[in-house]
């Protein structure tokens, strides 16, 4: 490489390493310095409804439910906001480790809503992969959960996992039998805070998709929606070859 | 000429029960008579301007205040799909959004949007709100009403 080339890649690096920083910086000051603020909203709203709330008409008890919902909503996106930048700044190494352990993992920590909603999971046998095991976990539990969650009433999930084995990359479908994704949210459902359906009839937040892009982009892969006639079917991938060890 | 004194047909399109409780308080201080309906996310816009799905009796909006970031179809969409449709179009959208970025701004003026209005933080600029509504109001009155 010639010196100029070089200086103008060192250069670009250490732009890109205080862009970096900043932006860690930025997530810092705001999952933390607006929390407190937003914990006074919370808590004196309580405190003032849980003192006065005999005193108040329909409007006001009203109100004051706003407010408290209003906070406590700020405060659970803030927490989530910075869960997803921590996927990238708090990440571990890659390893070896086997694919399916995760998966089972994920199960566990999904028990009660799996047992509850009586869904039914079928699972192929999987490889072993490099990559951060726990985030693969939360990525795997992210995608089942809303397999799980995104059910006409009634409706028992019946979902499964299933893998290819490509040239350079791990391939992983999920499969369940809910209530599909329009084609024109295909692109939307991906994004932070952003969500295919009504809080009321699905309550959620809107970052189960962003966490998973997320993790995967780290492990140089991508995630898709297949279209389906009943159902969705997620498609992922995760590259063979990451540095590990 | 006298005008015809007409009840407003307005139509809130806002998912954030927030956001609809202050708007309601608004227009409770609105000097014209008007009823307020909602849908609470883009689809349900769709099917209540389009009459479907249960929204089969829904009146014609005079207006619609519309919020761009929602769940299901967004705003956005929801704009170009009113104004691009021939019947549909006529129908002032005044976008009310916590956006105040340039490129939110630029792009419902280019699908047409007829106003755009950054949701404030507090109460009384909430008439500015109000205002716009009215505004276009005093126009639709003295235009031939929307045969839809």
């Amino acid at each position: 490489m010639s010196a100029k080339l070089e200086s103008e890649l060192a250069k670009a690096n250490q732009e890109l390493a205080l862009l970096k920083a900043e932006y860690e910086e930025f997530v810092y000051i705001i999952s933390h310095d607006l929390s407190a603020p937003l914990r006074q909203v919370q808590s004196f709203s309580e405190i003032i409804a849980n003192t006065h709330n005999g005193n108040f008409d329909d409007k006001t008890k009203r109100h004051f439910g706003l407010i408290i919902r209003g906070a406590t909503q700020a405060s659970q996106m803030l927490k989530a906001m910075s869960y997803y930048s921590r996927l990238n700044t708090r990440a571990k190494p890659f390893a070896l480790f086997d694919c399916n352990m995760s998966i089972a993992k994920a199960l566990d920590n999904l028990s009660s809503l799996i047992s509850d909603s009586g869904a039914s999971i079928t699972l192929d046998d999987f490889p072993e992969i490099i990559g951060d095991e726990e985030q693969i976990t939360i990525l795997f539990q992210q995608l089942i959960h809303n397999a799980l969650t995104y059910q006409k009433a009634g409706t028992k999930p019946i979902i499964s996992i299933s893998f290819t084995n490509n040239v350079d990359a791990w391939q992983f479908s999920i499969k369940d039998n809910g209530i599909g994704v329009p084609e024109n949210l295909r692109e939307k459902i991906f994004k932070v805070l952003r969500r295919g359906v009504s809080d009321k009839k699905y309550p959620g937040l809107g970052m189960g998709l962003a966490y998973a892009s997320k993790i995967l982009q780290r492990h140089r892969g991508s995630i898709n929606l297949v279209n389906s006639v009943e159902g969705a079917i997620f498609t992922f991938k995760i590259a063979k070859e990451l540095p590990y060890g | 000429m006298k005008k015809e004194v007409r009840i407003a047909e307005i139509l809130l399109v806002e998912d954030n029960e927030g956001d609809i409780e202050l708007t309601r308080e608004a227009f409770s201080d609105a000097v014209f008579q008007h009823n307020l309906h909602i849908a609470e996310d883009g689809d349900i816009a769709l099917d209540y301007l389009y009459k479907r799905n249960g929204y089969e009796a829904a009146v014609v909006p005079d207006i619609i205040i519309l919020d761009l970031n929602l769940p299901s179809t967004d705003g956005k969409e929801v704009l170009e799909i009113i104004k691009f449709d021939p019947l549909l179009k006529r129908i002032p959208v005044i976008v009310l959004t916590s956006s105040e970025a340039d490129k939110d701004i630029a792009e419902s003026y280019d699908l047409h949007a007829n106003c755009y209005i950054v949701k404030p933080v507090n109460v009384g600029e909430f008439m500015e709100v109000v205002q716009g509504v009215e505004h276009f109001w005093n126009d639709i009155v003295c235009l031939p009403s929307i045969e839809t």
